[in-house]
């Protein structure tokens, strides 16, 4: 008992994951973003009251919340699909904290069922997990620094404040579950499938024009050894994963594999949001590893700046490096 | 902070049981379930899973002019198909306004699935589609058929009285097929019926 109590302390006292987290709120920004830029051109044909789902037949099926149902004006329109990419790049930036990220959540879930059709796993996870991100202090590091938001949280009383690392521990708590459901979930669906069982689930998906790399997919499907290790692969993978993350020694390891193997789905089926979305999630995973690569990283740019400069401040060299992003502890022991 | 986290796995429990298969409890408790999750935590995980998809789905389209004379068939599908083809970063989802709207056809409700497949596999004859399934795949269709005028603005001169959508499911070569050079494709195809273009707009 003593011992429980001891845990529950230390994990209410230290936020963990917190790089891993601060990172994917950046690359969740960026994707959303992109989900903007990338239908820029097209966008008064697949999201304007005038376009493919004409005004009064999409607010006649509109179950939920939504600003674009507000107005039928076209520059109601504009105005709600440009602040959407704003608030979609303010949150990839690190400003506006909470409230920002609280807003893009409004405006990206708008976006999305204005043309439901259009979204696919990757949409529903990022609408699921920005929620929980809320509950996070994902915006304590690779974030602009905002004096505002300092001014606010010093008025918060003490008592609210002590409340945010057991908040933001919660907060990765569902984001771990949640990214493992998924996991669990199609992976669990595949094992029923009898493609998936024959092992040659690959070769019938990566022949669907709509999945297809024209060029590439084929050097994958002709391939028969490919195939079933692919499909394999996959199924085990994904069942497996929790364990994975479970492990700590292990947890690296899972989310790695899992951002290759997210990295092939981009490539050879075009699923480019669906990817980064997984590979976001997973980036709580890779916290620690994600800290290190960094401070190496600056580590290597001080150096090679340093050289440029000439080797008479090595002094402020190692001041730099001490200075350096603290590598962080592995989450959850 | 207890309640806190109570209230969390609750919330984990439920939309778990959202994803699991049709199974006692989730006839049980699944509506209610339901009722929490949606619209803004509904979720759906099974990714290409059970069954992936495996055959090439699209449309084609033909036009009927005011003139009274009928357009050759249009390949709709194509140009987007292309569009999200030519590109590996953030491809166009254009294709997805018709593959999600064919998807629509069917129903995603695990019960009445289950039942179509019972009498499918009793030999019954098939169960009609219910009022709010038959209302989904009309606008299913209304919104294909728009996008279908929409992708061909030069048939009929500009002049479109009337047109027609038809669905083809192309199944390609089984694998134990893939290294005969002669396997064809099989293609099974659903003509809608003809919509007035006056109300598409």
């Amino acid at each position: 008992m003593k011992g429980l109590t001891a845990s529950l302390d230390t994990w209410g006292a230290r936020p963990v994951a917190l790089t891993g987290v601060c990172g994917m709120r950046v690359l969740l920004g960026f994707v959303g973003f992109m989900y903007y830029v990338s239908q820029y051109s097209e966008r008064d044909y697949l999201f304007g009251p005038d376009g493919v789902l004409p005004f009064d037949e999409f607010k006649q099926q509109l179950s939920s919340i939504n600003l674009y149902s507000l107005s039928a004006s076209p520059a109601w329109f504009q105005l709600v699909y440009h602040a959407g990419a704003l608030a979609a790049l303010a949150v990839m930036l690190g400003v506006g904290g909470r409230f920002g990220l609280g807003l893009h959540w409004l405006l990206l879930w708008s976006v999305y069922q204005r043309q439901p059709v259009l979204l696919d796993g990757g949409d529903n996870l990022a609408y699921v997990v920005i929620p929980f991100l809320l509950l996070t202090r994902c915006y304590e590091r690779f974030a602009f620094p905002s004096g505002f938001m300092r001014r606010f949280s010093r008025r918060v009383p003490s008592s609210v404040r002590d409340l945010s690392v057991p908040f933001h521990n919660l907060g990765i708590l569902m984001i771990s579950a949640q990214v493992c459901l998924v996991y669990v979930v199609s992976g669990l669906y595949k094992v029923m499938g009898q493609m998936w069982q024959d092992g040659t689930a690959l070769f019938y998906v990566m022949r669907v024009p709509e999945f297809q790399l024209p060029g590439w997919s084929n050097l994958i499907y002709e391939n028969d050894w490919l195939i079933h290790l692919g499909t394999y692969g996959t199924v085990i993978f994904l069942v497996y994963f929790p364990l994975g993350i479970l492990v700590p020694k292990l947890r690296p390891w899972a989310a790695a594999i899992s951002v290759g193997f997210h990295l092939s789905i981009a490539f050879f089926m075009g699923l480019t949001s669906f990817a980064l979305t997984m590979i976001a999630c997973d980036l709580i995973f890779l916290s620690s590893t994600l800290g290190r690569t960094l401070s190496w990283s600056e580590d290597l740019l001080l150096r090679a700046s340093l050289r440029g400069r000439g080797s008479r401040q090595s002094k402020g060299f190692q001041a730099a490096q001490d200075a350096g992003v603290p590598h962080e502890e592995e989450f959850i022991r | 902070m207890l309640a806190g986290g109570a209230l969390l796995s609750a919330h984990m429990t439920m939309s778990a049981l959202s994803q699991a298969p049709l199974s006692p409890a989730k006839l049980k408790y699944g509506d209610a379930v339901l009722e929490y999750l949606s619209p803004y935590f509904a979720q759906n995980w099974m990714l290409f899973a059970p069954t992936p998809l495996s055959e090439g789905r699209g449309i084609i389209a033909r036009a009927e002019c005011t003139n009274g004379t009928t357009s050759e068939f249009y390949d709709v599908s194509a140009r987007s198909l292309q569009k999200a083809q030519t590109s590996r970063f953030f491809p166009s989802r254009e294709v997805r306004l018709i593959s999600g709207n064919i998807q629509q056809l069917s129903t995603n409700d695990e019960v009445l699935q289950r039942l179509r497949q019972n009498r499918k596999n009793d030999k019954k004859p098939e169960l009609p589609l219910l009022p709010h399934e038959k209302v989904t795949e009309q606008q299913a269709i209304r919104f294909l058929s728009r996008y279908a005028a929409d992708q061909m603005p030069n048939a009929c001169d500009g002049k479109i009285s009337r047109v027609q959508v038809r669905m083809y499911i192309r199944d390609l070569p089984p694998w134990s097929k893939r290294h005969d050079a002669e396997a064809k494709d099989k293609v099974k195809v659903r003509d809608f019926k003809w919509i007035d273009a006056r109300v598409l707009r």
